[in-house]
């Protein structure tokens, strides 16, 4: 813990124009109070407020602009991510994948290359929601993109960076395919896996 | 206030916010923390210091401000009508 950076936070103390759900222009936060500051006394939870005052709201027309609001926030912590970390760029093709597709991802770029085809590696990304701004420009310079995936089909995806569209399954080269899924029955089991 | 007509929850509120003041405790320093269900909506109805957490989990979320800010009375609201 001590070798983490610290987390630089603001507290607001000030009473004058205090509303918890005024937010900050810039990036639609709330500001943060500590509980024990006087005079600032307010409530957070899942239930709809009004905007800017943070009254409990049943208004629709609030709610739809509450919803829009935090998805806009949401959408507006992309311009806090910096530059994706891009390999080597420029070549052929790429992978990218979650930390937990490492192995397969890796396997599949070594079968590649052992066909003579020059993968380059890309992630894993570490913002998912939203994704960073550059990731769209760096994937175009590709031709092909793999995306490892441990979905249902348990297989890869394969697309070509001008369409977005990523297909599952074979992409018609044996070097990308993976291997053959396991069974996706589901166990009846309550219990573990048998000694 | 939105609980269903002649709910309890109307006499426990009524009771706590007629007790509070006597305890002579800062506003400021009282949170009150609920998970989900009606009587959840409970930190709404306090003008204190409130957060209305997520199903179950409004002890977890106590204990960690009681850690973090042990000078704070903090009060866990929950149970369904």
């Amino acid at each position: 813990m001590t070798k983490l950076p610290p987390i630089e936070i603001t507290f607001r103390t000030e009473r004058e124009g205090f509303f918890p759900y005024l937010r900050d222009p810039a990036t639609l936060a709330r500001p943060w109070v500590r509980p024990g500051t006087p005079g600032l006394e307010h409530r957070i939870g899942g239930i709809e407020k009004q905007d800017v005052t943070g009254n409990i709201s049943y208004d629709p027309d609030n709610h739809d602009h509450m919803v829009r609001t935090r998805a806009e926030k949401v959408r507006r912590v992309a311009q806090e991510i910096p530059p994706t970390s891009n390999q080597r760029p420029g070549g052929p093709a790429t992978s990218s994948s979650s930390a937990g597709r490492h192995v397969r991802r890796d396997h599949g770029r070594g079968r590649a290359s052992a066909d003579g085809r020059e993968v380059r590696r890309l992630g894993p990304p570490r913002h998912l929601n939203p994704l960073p701004p550059d990731l769209g420009h760096i994937l175009r310079e590709y031709r092909k993109v793999l995306v490892p995936e441990i979905t249902a089909d348990s297989s890869c995806g394969c697309s070509a960076p001008n369409t977005w569209s990523t297909r599952s399954g074979s992409t018609g080269s044996a070097a990308y395919r993976s291997r053959p899924r396991k069974s996706t029955k589901p166990s009846t089991s309550f219990f573990g896996s048998k000694p | 206030m939105r609980w269903c007509p002649g709910c309890g929850d109307y006499a426990i509120l009524s009771a706590i916010q007629k007790t509070m003041p006597d305890l002579g405790i800062p506003k400021e320093d009282i949170v009150f923390i609920s998970g989900i269900g009606c009587s959840s909506r409970f930190p709404y109805y306090m003008n204190t210091y409130g957060f209305h957490t997520i199903h179950g989990r409004a002890p977890a979320i106590a204990t960690g401000l009681r850690v973090a800010r042990p000078e704070l009375k903090i009060f866990v609201v929950h149970g369904r009508r």
